[in-house]
């Protein structure tokens, strides 16, 4: 981080004779709480903490200071150290500094807790606080782009002499049309007529057949390449990590496939060739105007400023008032897509009137917003074309006087007059041409900002694959999604091959957060887990998650028949694999009661089926792979005691011979299992069996007997 | 438990020493392996679609008793008992000709010509229409299935019918 010379200035003036700087990181809130810059300096002796404008100095003795972190407020943070003398503020800061402030705050406790001595201190630790580089890289969103269209060079190179045939085949009937007047009907010559009329249905023809082509050659371009876009970045989808689909919603992530690179689409193909095509027509008619009279040419000028000044101030306007009606559009389909399906819950508060009133006023405001829009039309397109009249008048006027002066034929007015209007249709397109373009180099950006994001998660390059035997060891592993917030805190915990663990907690404990860990779907901050005895960042993720399966709440079916659901994670498995594992998840006679059997199609998400049956289905498809250990997420929470019982048979088959870790809510549902953790504010606070747990009188007792007393009441009031 | 345990439960027969006999007054089939008789079967299909070679054998229970992977491997004499009774069942008109296909609202109205004979049916949704390689499973609103086995076998009209509109 580049230092300014007056904080330099300032800092060295502190500075002792062999005191150095270790770290430093800037905040931008000051000392009398407005938006100031402010900076921190770790020495080998102190925190220094100034503010350059102010010249406020804060210093500790990193002899004096027991622990550092970070409280987080709304729209700003602050950073405390524990002293000999009492707890310290030491700065404020906005949350956009946090990341780089908890870093510092995670280096500073080291020092405060002796775990690393400030002399000794190396680059490589310190490696490990810096603030994190912006992966990004500014590669130019333009040569990305450029870089899709190159595989097919010899269609752009046929679709440019396509462009270039048609628009010099569009310069010719005002020519015929001149031949036709000054030539033809003034000699009366029938001959000539046959074949300027013949040389306009060739050149008629020609433009269709060139049209047709030059068509195709475009659609064909562009499917091309948006097929080589979309594709490129479904491969990066799949690669990246869960910690990607968390920071960026779902329908964000499509939209860049989707829309995005339609966009993108156009530009390179349509965008760019209109350009071309509009940018040559206007250099070609330009110079035939100005070589058929140069003074002339001169008035059919007069009204370019309007247009090329007009058009983008319009297409600016019209942007806001389409965005508006947009938005209006949106309200009116968010109440129906919220009265619709949710018309029993209108219809039971008698909210029928309510709900009209609020849908007449959307759409009141729905038809302002379309009347704006139609306004603003009227506002400029009569004024744009009357302008180009206005023009065209004048050339008649100046042009007429001519013709009757002698200068200049008939003909050559009537053309001049066609390759005129044929002169302001480009330079209208070329004007149109600025947004769209603009907003596809701003699509080429977004679909740039995913592809340039790394995965997390990735082998190591002496990562290795060995079958388990299902012992798992977490070793002071603390983790947070953000970094700042830990979810989990050093977490100690052996698993022996084959158990059978529960863990229990209130919600928000961490439960979940340990299993992901263990896909790793996520690395820990700290700490670190081990299968086997082997760090999990030494296992190739392939092998580790081929070998855990993972049966959650509510398990997501794809959209395929029920065989092939079943072998989602073993796509070469024989029919009677899928036989035998629906067999074990006890699924096999609901299928076989399906018209279908296991052909039968579970509809997207798998709502055709229950939610029993997509459980059962989520059972068979992780007893396929054979897994070694097994991750049980509140399996059982979402369906009714009566299909428990099948669920319960089926994890009895699932878990035989396998280490598996339950989480369950439900505490009745972890009888069999060998040891129990209780986990509570991302911390493991109680380990042992039920009946331990239970005489030790600590949490899992309380919630044990407050479940017990719920599930009693709702028995007798069932009764 | 590991899932071979209950790939040997499946009881999968070798077809080649397998004999089906058909039970005209039970209306079941009876299997004789090795000299063991099996009796009072029902032949299931699981994969219809995907496997149709593939034959469970339940008892009148629905308790599956034994498996033949492909029954295509019989003896011709098993094999007729055996697809007499799995034609009852599984009445899967193949699809020889395609009239029209005619689109209203969300569904398709079929006109087609079988091998049971000409019918006319309607199907509504995406996965009404599944293709499978070359061949083509159709389920229309009632959950009637028809199938054209090969489409590089249907005449170019059919083909180019069927094309424009799936």
């Amino acid at each position: 981080m580049q230092i300014p010379e007056k904080v330099m200035d300032l800092l060295n003036s502190l500075l002792l004779n062999d005191e150095r700087i270790i770290y430093s990181v800037s905040g931008d809130i000051d000392e009398n709480s407005n938006f100031g810059e402010r900076w921190l300096f770790l020495t080998n002796k102190r925190v220094i903490i100034l503010s350059p404008t102010t010249k406020s100095v804060v210093q500790f003795q990193l002899n004096d200071l027991r622990s550092a972190f970070i409280k987080d407020y709304i729209g700003n943070s602050e950073l405390f150290f524990e002293t000999t003398h009492g707890l310290k503020s030491a700065m404020r800061f906005s949350r956009e500094r946090l990341e780089d402030l908890y870093n510092a705050a995670k280096l500073i406790d080291k020092f405060a807790k002796r775990e690393i001595d400030p002399e000794e201190v190396d680059s490589e630790i310190l490696e490990t606080f810096l603030p994190k580089k912006n992966n990004v890289k500014k590669t130019q969103a333009f040569f990305w782009l450029i870089s899709f269209l190159k595989p097919h060079i010899h269609y752009i190179i046929l679709a440019v002499i396509l462009s270039l045939s048609i628009t010099a085949l569009s310069l010719t009937p005002p020519y015929l049309m001149k031949i036709l007047l000054d030539e033809v009907f003034t000699n009366r010559n029938l001959e000539m007529l046959t074949y300027v009329v013949i040389a306009f249905i060739v050149v008629y023809a020609l433009n269709a057949i060139l049209g047709a082509a030059q068509n195709y050659t475009l659609s064909y371009l562009g499917q091309k390449i948006i097929y080589g876009i979309r594709v490129k970045i479904y491969e990066h989808l799949q690669s990246l990590s869960l910690g990607f689909y968390d920071k960026m919603s779902s329908g964000r992530i499509m939209t860049r496939i989707t829309d995005d690179v339609g966009r993108v689409q156009w530009f390179l193909t349509w965008g760019t060739q209109t350009l071309i095509i509009s940018l040559l027509q206007i250099i070609g008619i330009g110079v035939i105007i100005f070589s058929m009279n140069s003074y002339l040419a001169l008035f059919a000028l007069l009204p370019i400023p309007i247009i090329v000044v007009g058009i983008p101030l319009f297409r600016k306007r019209a942007h806001k008032a389409y965005h508006k009606t947009w938005r209006r559009w949106a309200d009116v389909s968010s109440l129906l897509w919220d009265t619709i399906p949710g018309i029993i819950i209108v219809k039971a508060f008698t909210q029928e009137k309510f709900e009209l009133k609020r849908f007449i006023e959307r759409m009141t405001n729905l038809v302002r917003a379309n009347l704006r829009v139609t306004l603003l039309h009227i506002k400029f397109f009569p004024l744009l074309s009357f302008s180009i009249s206005t023009g065209t008048a004048i050339v008649w006027w100046i042009g007429g006087q001519k013709v009757l002066e002698g200068q200049i034929t008939f003909g050559s007015l009537v053309a001049f007059i066609s390759y005129m209007s044929m002169f302001y249709g480009p330079i209208q397109t070329i004007s149109n041409l600025f947004e769209p373009l603009q907003s596809s180099i701003t699509s080429s950006e977004r679909i740039l900002e995913i592809m340039q994001i790394e995965p997390e998660i990735k082998d190591a390059p002496d990562a290795i694959e060995f079958p388990f035997k299902g012992a798992i060891t977490f070793r002071n592993v603390s983790f947070g999604y953000n970094p700042y917030i830990p979810v989990l805190n050093n977490i100690n915990l052996e698993i022996k091959p084959g158990e059978k663990i529960g863990i229990v907690g209130p919600s928000g404990s961490g439960k979940t957060t340990l299993t992901k860990l263990l896909m790793r779907f996520y690395d820990p901050t700290e700490g670190a887990i081990y299968i086997d005895g082997v760090d999990l960042k030494k296992i190739k993720v392939r092998c580790l998650r081929s070998q855990i399966g993972l049966i959650l709440q509510d398990p997501l079916l794809f959209y395929g028949s029920i065989a092939y659901n079943i072998a989602y994670g073993k796509q070469n498995a024989t029919p009677e694999e899928i036989i035998a594992a629906a067999k074990a998840a006890n699924l096999h006679e609901f299928v076989m009661s399906q018209p279908l059997a296991y052909d039968t199609n579970v509809g997207d998400r798998g709502w055709r089926l229950s939610g029993g049956e997509r459980q059962r289905v989520a059972i068979a498809r992780a007893i396929i792979t054979e897994p070694k250990i097994l991750i049980l997420d509140e399996a059982t929470s979402s369906v009714d005691t009566l299909t428990e019982k099948k669920i319960q048979e089926a994890m009895d088959n699932l878990v035989k011979g396998r280490t598996t870790i339950i989480i369950a809510h439900r505490l009745s549902t972890l009888q069999n299992v060998d040891r129990i953790v209780v986990m509570d504010k991302g911390r493991i606070v109680e380990v042992g069996t039920h009946e331990e747990l239970m005489r030790a009188g600590g949490l899992y007792s309380q919630l044990y007997k407050a479940q017990f007393a719920e599930e009693t009441l709702i028995n007798t009031l069932q009764r | 438990m590991p899932i071979i345990e209950f790939l040997k439960g499946l009881n999968i027969l070798d077809p080649k020493r397998v004999k089906i006999t058909f039970d005209e007054q039970e209306n079941t089939l009876k299997i004789n392996v090795d000299g063991r008789i099996l009796s009072g079967l029902i032949p299931a299909k699981p994969f219809p679609i995907t496997y149709p070679e593939f034959v469970i054998f339940r008892d009148s229970s629905g308790v599956d008793v034994c498996i033949i992977r492909d029954y295509r491997e019989l003896d011709e004499e098993s094999k007729r008992s055996l697809q007499k009774v799995l034609d009852k069942i599984y009445f899967i008109p193949k699809i020889q000709r395609i009239m029209s296909i005619e689109t209203s609202g969300d569904e398709f109205l079929w006109d087609v010509l079988t091998d049971k004979g000409p019918r006319v049916f309607r199907t509504r949704g995406r996965m009404s229409v599944i293709l499978m390689g070359k061949r083509v499973v159709i389920t229309d609103i009632n959950d009637n299935v028809y199938e054209i086995e090969d489409l590089s076998l249907l005449d170019p009209k059919s083909l180019s019918e069927l094309e424009a509109t799936i």
